[in-house]
């Protein structure tokens, strides 16, 4: 009875410390600076979680590491043309009424639905940010990202990204007339009024 | 006793292995701090991502529990730590070279002195962050000083790593190189939450961190 009362004990003890172990999710990812620039720097430690992701098919990549999965962008005119360019809001009082919500969102999660899942959204500045690659530029996306992006391309046979300011769902605080943007030149980010135009990718999953 | 190990060791095995396939989705993104709504689907509507969670340590460090990262408070005291110091990322070199290489003042005076034994906190191991380490510290909610409470309590004149935690409103160096002109290094600015480059030859803002992953 004892030995009993001492196994759950050890069990007991060793998920409380799972669950504290648990709470390191959150973890940072690389960036992907691969050039060292000397001791200490980036491009030497390369801290972070290394990156991985799987192509779903049906236009579909999953982030391993996030847990996120994203809409994969074409050249073939299509609503997930990499080319296409939608706004946030139409104005005051700067709600998210522009047409990255009524028309590009709207199309994607209109029954039957992309991929055949209804809850595209935009992502989150921290989200967004995820997605980017340092050790590259024009665009500063990673391989899954961006790959032979020929005129006319689907999304099973490209990836591509535009080396422009895509658009979070975060707003700046303490001017809601502006959302933070994340820039896939360099991979910077910044603020912009919701009324001008900015590239999309849809995001879901990831809670 | 067999009759209690070999279910204990298939127990942990069990636990191991779920840990495992568990493990890939370790690097989940962290909420932004925004609490606003704008409308549904955006951010401060649906405030995706992991809850925040800081604990401070008491010894001038706060850990994140979340990243697993462990930061260096600011002072207000003119120490080490003080939040106004600035410091080069590289040597200006004879003009017109500037350096790439992380061999500044920010390397020879602020992470050569939290490293000398004892040691800051009695870690020997403090660095300075990556361009994405240090913005898991922006606090989007809040424009006048975008950061968490953490690294914004009292921040009185004279006060210490211990009795308080500063952030300067300006930028902080990361150490990231921009790849296209790698004479820049990418910075946040505790300002306004933006980040960009800066020319490496500048006086910037610093912020040890150690461990995570």
């Amino acid at each position: 009875m004892n030995r009993i009362a001492l196994a759950t004990l050890a069990l007991f003890a060793l998920a409380t410390t799972r669950a504290d172990a648990g709470l390191t999710k959150g973890r940072t990812l690389k960036t992907g600076q691969a050039t060292n620039y000397g001791d200490g720097s980036d491009g030497d430690l390369r801290r972070g979680l290394p990156r991985l992701f799987t192509d779903l098919g049906y236009g579909m990549i999953k982030d391993n590491r996030t847990g996120l999965i994203w809409e994969k962008k074409t050249n073939d005119g299509s609503i997930h043309d990499v080319h296409a360019l939608y706004s946030w809001s139409t104005g005051e009082p700067w709600q998210a009424n522009g047409t990255a919500f009524t028309t590009f969102l709207a199309t994607l999660n209109s029954i039957p639905c992309f991929a055949g899942n209804c809850d595209w959204r935009l992502p989150n500045l921290n989200e967004l940010e995820s997605i980017r690659n340092l050790g590259a530029s024009f665009p500063a996306a990673f391989l899954a990202f961006n790959q032979s992006c020929p005129s006319g391309c689907t999304n099973t046979e490209c990836s591509c990204t535009t080396p422009g300011g895509y658009l979070s769902t975060s707003t700046v605080d303490g001017t809601p007339s502006d959302v933070w943007v994340v820039r896939f030149n360099y991979g910077g980010c910044y603020q912009s009024t919701k009324t001008d135009l900015g590239y999309v990718r849809a995001v879901r999953g990831g809670f | 006793m067999t009759r209690y190990l070999v279910p204990t060791i298939a127990a942990l095995l069990l636990i191991a292995v779920s840990d495992a396939g568990a493990g890939v989705t370790k690097g989940r993104p962290l909420e932004t701090g925004q609490t606003t709504s704008y409308g549904e689907g955006t951010d401060g509507d649906l405030r995706p991502g992991l809850t925040r969670l800081f604990i401070d340590l008491n010894n001038g460090v706060v850990k994140d529990r979340r990243t697993g990262l462990f930061w260096e408070k600011k002072s207000n005291d003119g120490s080490i730590h003080d939040k106004d110091n600035v410091y080069g990322w590289a040597l200006s070199l004879p003009v017109p070279v500037v350096g790439e290489t992380f061999s500044g003042s920010v390397v020879s005076n602020f992470l050569a002195n939290l490293n000398t034994p004892p040691c800051f906190a009695g870690f020997c191991d403090w660095r300075l962050p990556t361009f994405y380490e240090l913005q898991t510290l922006v606090n989007i909610e809040k424009a006048d000083l975008p950061a968490f409470a953490e690294f914004d309590t009292g921040c009185t004149p004279g006060c210490s790593v211990t009795q308080c935690s500063c952030t300067g409103s300006d930028f902080y160096w990361t150490s990231s190189t921009w790849r296209a002109v790698p004479t820049y290094a990418w910075v946040v600015y505790f300002s306004t939450g933006s980040s960009s480059a800066r020319m490496k030859t500048e006086g910037g803002y610093a912020r040890a961190v150690r461990g995570g992953f």
